[in-house]
């Protein structure tokens, strides 16, 4: 009991529960005992262990938490008792589902760009100030290494209406020599429309990693439907991710994206049995 | 999602309380976009993909937890901003020891005195895998209840949690299995160097 008694002062004191005085008297003990010293020392090696195992513990937690996630939309174990029961009426679902979105591609295809606009183009209430002068609108670059201001790269730099301008164009080419994210997404954009997921799929991402915050929400929806298009959501662990972030994130696409995973729930849980 | 927990004091002030609400606290840090979305913003423009945001943001969570726990943080900036602090520094050492990419301009003049010391939790493998033995020869129980009791459980809840009869076997046995660990630790000279480095 004693040595008990013993241990659990130092184990208080390693956990700063011990009282102010409790402490100073620890302390003061300390610096002439030691058997005291030892036994601390000891005791913060014991310490270090537990803090590691504490830590794999919540690693292991958080690996859960994030499964949560994807398992609330995937079907829950007694669906599998009933599988045999539903299994017909599930493939019925998804193929209305694939139809419905087949359909919605082709409604998509039909729209004329200056709609896409309109009905896609957020409020950007952070859009930053591209009202720039003409004088203003090249860019230099100062070569530091030579101690000399040097226009060795001029590059015009677009405001946003003229992006959308030459978006409407349906100018491809011409929005993939501007180097803007913005210009990037509306090439993104084109680029579903002819079919060429993969490459949208690119032009999104690079969307997402700019600086430039109101396109990046839009680019995630957009990589996150290409990516529906492309076949290639199951394998894509970013698109989910995204889909997830836009959903539980405090954004103009949260009702949006909450609903596009809703819509998931089906083929998901079809994938899953299956 | 519904937050449990009205601002960053109510989050620290149940992770310190060690016990479910430390873990409550915790989930709804690692599952809110708010704490999430930055980080990723900056794994994203250094290099990284959305899997290796998420894997810093897990890395940063269990410094978060242990600083809070051990008093290292100071509570001078926002729960956001530091554990964003942590991430960045966590994927710079990442990236140099990778050599994998040139730092961007923002990761470059990072101040690590900006932060309220984030330490390292970042084993190398050798002492993770001596860690590993050491605590499994523990035993699953032992581990258990030295965990909770460290993280501030009472003694009632590890009896309940564990499936011990009453407080006073929580008692003994957190006792025996601290003793174990300690003749553990004496008895491998080795595993004493490793955790004292």
């Amino acid at each position: 009991m004693e040595e008990e008694n013993y241990f659990e002062r130092i184990e208080s004191y390693l956990k700063g529960t011990l009282t102010k005085e409790g402490k100073i008297a620890f302390e003061q003990e300390l610096l002439s005992n030691p058997k005291l010293q030892e036994d601390t020392e000891m005791h913060k090696l014991a310490f270090s262990a537990i803090e590691y195992e504490i830590s794999n513990d919540l690693k292991t937690k958080m690996g859960s938490w994030l499964n949560e996630e994807e398992e609330s939309i995937v079907a829950d174990p007694s669906t599998f008792k009933i599988r045999s029961l539903f299994r017909p009426l599930a493939i019925a679902v998804s193929l209305f589902l694939l139809v419905s979105l087949g359909l919605n591609f082709y409604a998509h295809k039909e729209f004329s760009n200056e709609k896409i606009v309109s009905a896609m183009a957020p409020p950007f209430e952070n859009t930053p100030d591209r009202t720039r002068s003409a004088e203003d609108r090249i860019l230099t670059k100062k070569d530091n290494s030579q101690g000399v201001n040097q226009k060795d790269t001029v590059q015009l730099i677009y405001t946003e209406d003229e992006i959308i301008k030459i978006f409407k164009q349906d100018s491809l080419q011409q929005l993939e020599s501007i180097e803007d994210p913005i210009a990037d997404y509306y090439a993104g954009i084109l680029l579903i429309n002819d079919k060429r997921y993969s490459e949208a799929l690119e032009k999104f991402r690079a969307v997402i990693i700019s600086d430039n915050p109101d396109y990046q929400l839009h680019a995630k929806l957009e990589y996150v439907k290409t990516a529906l298009l492309n076949k290639s959501y199951k394998d894509d662990q970013e698109a989910k991710a995204m889909l997830i972030e836009l959903k539980d994130g405090q954004n103009n696409y949260s009702k949006v994206a909450a609903e596009l995973y809703r819509k998931l729930k089906i083929p998901l849980r079809k994938m899953f049995i299956s | 999602m519904k937050l449990d927990f009205k601002d960053d004091k109510a989050l620290i002030h149940a992770i310190k309380s060690g016990n479910q609400m430390r873990e409550r606290a915790l989930k709804e840090i690692y599952t809110s976009g708010k704490f999430k979305s930055k980080v990723k913003q900056i794994i994203l423009s250094n290099s990284g993909n959305l899997q290796d945001a998420e894997d810093m943001i897990q890395e940063g969570i269990i410094v978060l937890d242990k600083n809070i726990r051990n008093d290292k943080f100071k509570g001078e900036s926002s729960l956001e901003i530091y554990l964003t602090s942590i991430c960045k520094f966590l994927w710079m050492n990442q990236i140099r020891k990778n050599s994998k990419v040139n730092l961007s301009d923002d990761f470059n003049s990072f101040d690590l005195v900006a932060m309220d010391h984030p330490g390292t939790v970042l084993l190398n493998n050798e002492k993770s895998q001596i860690l590993e033995q050491l605590l499994d020869a523990l035993g699953k129980k032992c581990k258990r209840v030295l965990s909770l009791w460290k993280l501030s459980y009472s003694m009632p809840e590890i009896a309940e949690i564990v499936g011990l009869s009453s407080e006073g076997m929580a008692r003994k046995t957190k006792y025996n299995c601290m003793k174990k660990l300690k003749e553990a630790v004496v008895a491998n000279p080795h595993i004493s160097t490793l955790l004292k480095n």
